[in-house]
């Protein structure tokens, strides 16, 4: 084809001028890159932070402070519903503990079938010392605790319940969730050791659970909600709870579409200007082909495929340059952001690029299409 | 032999601050196979007529047939394709395309009508070559060649796709004596050979005398027409 081989050969006869407008392409796409796989990093980081180790969805009992009974077939209505994972049950209950030394701190002691709760807490990777209770009567307490009572595995704790009565449980290790409120107010046992101290009988405080897609997560509550179909319990999710840090995360993937947007439309001008420039420059050359019989859609194609073919380059480059960037941020700044890669933006960066540019080429097109062969040869 | 080109009562005005009619009612034919000169002085219209004859630019009155063709029917398209097989230009600059070897550049019309480059389109155009004097530097690109060599390049590009017609605006009017000679001998020859029509617009007297017909324009009209 006649347009592409001009185009070409009109790209590498002026390799300084080809070289230039790829790298400002290359550059504005990098920034993009950049700024917008560190904006998801960021927001994937935070949501990871936020719910990474908490329940998405969480089933309660409807009344305030009455337990879920008969909860095993919940659970099974619940594993049935599309993109819910890491289903697990949890009692918990405020209580007082006095430590050895007769000093007392207030806590929220938690049971859960441990198993199960680790895909959505992974408490036993957080256990640094001791073991999960593994019979009832022994719990984990947090880091923050063991530092300020002094405590050791094999302490035992007098555990005073709301309702005023007193039973005693062992240490059986100690856990650090990288989360002073948690380590402080968090002791954790087995199910059946919260059961056996509240002396209710096989309940739940909480059926809890993570899904596949976390933003998702309440169109799949509703789901839940609706597998369950029953009055006595009532089903929330993280979404609800968490409305500030849903709009900061709205906020900061705005401020990312407005720097893509400011980017591609600096990209777009940069190209449509240099080619417009390039009509000039090669005016002589496409006056000649006209009269020679070059028709005007193959003189605008030249242009076009030049477009191309910059986008094609400064794409490339732009996104190489951007991941190399990030990834070297990430490194170097050896930052708590874990990379989030999204190649489905990163690539799509790439053909913004390409679409850009060749819409931008359009402008010499149009301006080639006008372009009178008399004139240059008028003018010589 | 018939008439390749024909006028007819072509006029030419140029519209703005104040029209400037360039042509008035100009009726020509060109045979087929002859070698024509237009002479006139500078603003007399004899480029403009150039123009119009090779389908650059339209009369504001008045028909051209080339080669039996009515071209005020045809449209863009059209046209560019009847330049393109019947029509060669040459004009006072080479116009050749930098970014290609003299080579390519002679190549190039053959291109534009759509056809491969095969062996014997390279054959050809290495035949061209030969006839023009520039074989030695056919790969060179076209700024590394001399003002002589250029504008026979240019002969030889306008000569690849056999046109029935050359048209030469000022063809040596950036080249010492000694290339113009040698330029004219070979429009000859060329006119010879493949029974070329070829009109040239001079303003050079001596030059349009080695011509078989001269067309002298003065004014925007036909002054002299003297046929040898």
């Amino acid at each position: 084809m006649l347009s592409l081989r001009i185009a070409l050969r009109f790209l590498t006869s002026s390799k300084v001028q080809t070289i230039g407008i790829a790298l400002g392409i290359a550059v504005g796409i990098s920034v993009q890159v950049f700024v917008g796989t560190l904006i998801i990093s960021l927001q994937q980081s935070l949501v990871e932070a936020t719910i990474g180790n908490a329940p998405h969805i969480t089933v309660l009992a409807a009344d305030d402070g009455l337990y879920i009974d008969d909860w095993q077939p919940y659970i099974q209505t619940i594993e049935g519903v599309g993109d819910v994972r890491d289903v697990s049950v949890s009692l918990s209950t405020n209580v007082l503990m006095n430590t050895p030394d007769d000093r007392t701190f207030p806590g929220l002691v938690r049971g859960f079938e441990i198993e199960n709760s680790d895909g959505i807490y992974d408490i036993s990777s957080r256990i640094y010392e001791g073991t999960a209770p593994d019979s009832n009567g022994e719990v984990l307490v947090g880091l923050e605790n063991q530092e300020e009572y002094g405590l050791s595995i094999g302490d035992t704790l007098e555990v005073t319940l709301g309702n005023g009565s007193i039973q005693d449980v062992t240490i059986s290790g100690f856990f650090d969730f990288e989360v002073a409120t948690l380590n402080e107010g968090w002791v954790i046992s087995n199910l059946g050791t919260v059961q056996s101290l509240l002396d209710e009988g096989d309940v739940v405080s909480a059926i809890e659970m993570q899904v596949g897609d976390p933003f998702s997560a309440d169109s799949t509550a509703k789901k839940v909600e609706k597998a369950i179909a029953s009055d006595k319990v009532v089903v929330s999710n993280w979404k609800t709870e968490n409305e500030q840090l849903l709009g900061a995360l709205a906020a900061q993937g705005q401020s990312s579409y407005m720097i893509q947007f400011f980017v591609i439309i600096a990209v777009f001008i940069a190209i449509a200007s240099i080619l417009a420039i390039s009509v000039t420059q090669k005016s002589k050359q496409l006056g000649i082909l006209k009269a020679m019989g070059i028709t005007d859609v193959q003189s605008s194609l030249i242009f076009m495929f030049q477009g191309l073919f910059l986008g094609v380059i400064g794409g490339a480059l732009g996104v190489g340059l951007g991941y190399g960037l990030f990834m070297g941020f990430i490194v170097g700044a050896s930052s708590s952001i874990s990379p989030f890669v999204d190649w489905g933006f990163i690539i799509g960066s790439g053909v913004m690029a390409v679409a850009a540019s060749t819409i931008a080429s359009m402008i010499p097109a149009v301006k080639s299409l006008r372009l009178n062969p008399i004139e240059v040869i008028r003018n010589g | 032999m018939g008439n390749v080109l024909e006028l007819k009562g072509i006029e030419k005005t140029y519209f703005g601050a104040v029209d400037t009619k360039v042509l008035h009612g100009i009726d020509l034919a060109f045979e087929e196979g002859s070698f024509n000169s237009i002479i006139g002085q500078s603003g007399s219209g004899k480029s403009t007529l150039l123009n119009i004859i090779g389908t650059l630019d339209k009369p504001t009155k008045g028909l051209v047939f080339v080669d039996g063709q009515d071209t005020s029917k045809m449209g863009k398209m059209k046209l560019a394709k009847l330049r393109n097989q019947t029509i060669g230009f040459v004009f006072q600059f080479h116009y050749l395309l930098p970014e290609f070897t003299a080579l390519e550049n002679i190549l190039m019309p053959i291109q534009i009508s759509g056809k491969r480059v095969d062996g014997k389109t390279k054959a050809k155009a290495e035949e061209l070559c030969e006839l023009v004097g520039i074989s030695e530097v056919r790969n060179n690109n076209s700024t590394k060649m001399s003002g002589g060599q250029q504008q026979r390049c240019a002969i030889a590009r306008a000569l690849m796709n056999q046109p029935k017609i050359i048209l030469a605006d000022e063809p040596t009017g950036n080249l010492d004596s000694d290339t113009t000679a040698q330029i004219y001998s070979l429009f000859r020859d060329v006119n010879a050979k493949l029974k070329t029509t070829f009109i040239i617009v001079t303003h050079d007297r001596r030059i349009a005398e080695e011509a078989d017909r001269i067309v002298e324009i003065k004014d925007g009209r036909v002054f002299l027409d003297i046929k040898r």
